[in-house]
């Protein structure tokens, strides 16, 4: 009976996969913006990489892995219709105006840790929804994740000078949210 | 601060992103270390990037989440035994003696069904097969318009009765076209059950099958039928080159189904 070996099956891929399913949990709810879709998101990557375990090299990143697999699902099933024109004319400019900004309320000897620790999970979760999709994911991988740029090409499957620029812009995007966030807190000085 | 701060910075994100060694930016790590407004605002970004981190790096998984995963992959895994059916399918080594078989059979057993009797060769080599499968461990599911008849028949031949259950003519109607109305003759299409789930296989040995009362949808390349009658599932596909209807009915959502069929 072949039985022994299909049972071995949903073990393996139990130490492999669902040991990351915090992570890959997280990451889907920051890509989807909403509980349902990130469960349905979730399910629908654990399924598919069931089905496809057999091409799932051992001893390689099973988180990499599954997430490349969520992002696809995610990019052809979920991803928002309208996109947000891109325009990086003003990219140095407003990094500039804003590192300027950041850097206002330097009066205490440690203003940023002060300042950080006041902004609560809520907003920066707000803060990373604001932000267009694509920037999104690949802020969410280098940030949250912390994976490489070249990991994080590879999963969402584009080249490494976009993975750049889209991080650089995103990066910048989400401090110039939570700078808003700061001001109408009351934590920074106009 | 200048231009070349903004640059120095893009590269120094880079590095600590990456986890590089700072000297692979020399030019960048120069600057960095005479511009006191640079080393500033790297701190400040590598303490966003540490706050974002914390904050959002643990989502509390939904409660009924996992299980439903794992229930899910059980109900996938219980699928695979499907696959040791798969040898009757068109195709395999073994595909077309099968059909061939299963075609020749069937119609013998319609003309001996329509002279009334119940006990015919295709029920008794139906029944040999799944004898088989009950050997291996798998529980019979028997549907028959006959469930006393198949009773005694494994009794007599192998020991247990098959717990058969009436089959209700007309029951699976919307599977099959004109010549597959299951009115009693099917009965010989019992099926197995492992699990929770119970899966049948048929082919219907003409293109011109009439597929009724299903919904046509086109999924990869091929056309399919999918319909639902209780709890089962249905889906109904023609291989135009092997000039065959066929159809699989299970007790499992349909989108596994149409899974399943798209991996066939």
């Amino acid at each position: 009976m072949p039985e022994e070996r299909l049972s071995s099956k949903p073990s393996e891929f139990e130490k492999a996969a669902l040991v990351h399913l915090n992570s890959v949990f997280a990451v889907a709810r920051r890509m989807t913006k909403n509980q349902t879709d990130a469960e349905d998101l979730v399910q629908e990557t654990y399924l598919k990489a069931y089905r496809f375990f057999h091409r799932f090299q051992p001893g390689t990143n099973c988180r990499a892995w599954l997430l490349r697999i969520l992002t696809n699902i995610f990019i052809n099933k979920y991803r928002q219709k309208a996109r947000e024109p891109q325009s990086v004319e003003f990219q140095q400019a407003e990094d500039y105006r804003l590192n300027q900004q950041l850097l206002a309320p330097n009066r205490n000897p440690d203003p940023e840790e002060s300042l950080w620790s006041q902004v609560g999970e809520e907003q920066i979760k707000k803060a990373l929804e604001t932000l267009p999709e694509e920037f999104r994911l690949a802020v969410v991988l280098c940030f949250v994740e912390g994976f490489s740029y070249d990991e994080i090409a590879e999963i969402l499957g584009v080249r490494l000078g976009t993975v750049k620029s889209r991080i650089h812009r995103g990066r910048l995007l989400l401090k110039t949210q939570l700078l808003n966030y700061a001001q109408q807190m009351g934590l920074l000085k106009e | 601060m200048k231009m070349e701060c903004t640059e120095a910075l893009r590269e120094m994100y880079e590095v600590s992103d990456n986890r590089l060694a700072p000297q692979s930016r020399p030019e960048a790590q120069i600057h960095l270390e005479e511009c006191p407004n640079c080393q500033n605002l790297l701190r400040l970004d590598q303490l966003v990037k540490k706050t974002v981190r914390q904050k959002t790096a643990t989502e509390t998984v939904p409660v009924g989440l996992e299980t439903r995963i794992r229930q899910r992959i059980q109900d996938l895994e219980n699928l695979t035994w499907q696959k040791k059916l798969s040898w009757l399918l068109p195709g395999r080594p073994w595909g077309w003696v099968s059909t061939a078989t299963v075609m020749i059979v069937t119609l013998l057993v319609i003309g001996i069904w329509t002279l009334s009797s119940p006990e015919s060769g295709f029920v008794q080599w139906s029944f040999e097969e799944h004898a088989e499968y009950i050997r291996e461990g798998f529980k019979l599911e028997l549907v028959s318009s006959d469930p006393a008849g198949v009773d005694d028949w494994f009794k007599q031949n192998i020991g247990f009765s098959a717990d058969a259950r009436r089959f209700q003519k007309g029951e699976f109607q919307l599977m099959g076209g004109k010549k597959m109305k299951f009115a009693g003759m099917t009965s010989a299409l019992a099926c197995l059950k492992k699990g929770e789930v119970w899966v049948s296989f048929y082919a219907v040995p003409s293109l011109e099958t009439e597929i009724k009362g299903l919904l046509e949808e086109k999924i990869g390349t091929k056309n399919l039928w999918v319909g639902s009658e209780g709890k089962f599932n249905i889906v109904a596909w023609k291989e135009e080159d092997k000039n065959l209807t066929c159809s699989l009915v299970a007790e499992l959502p349909q989108q596994e189904l149409l899974a399943f069929v798209g991996l066939l």
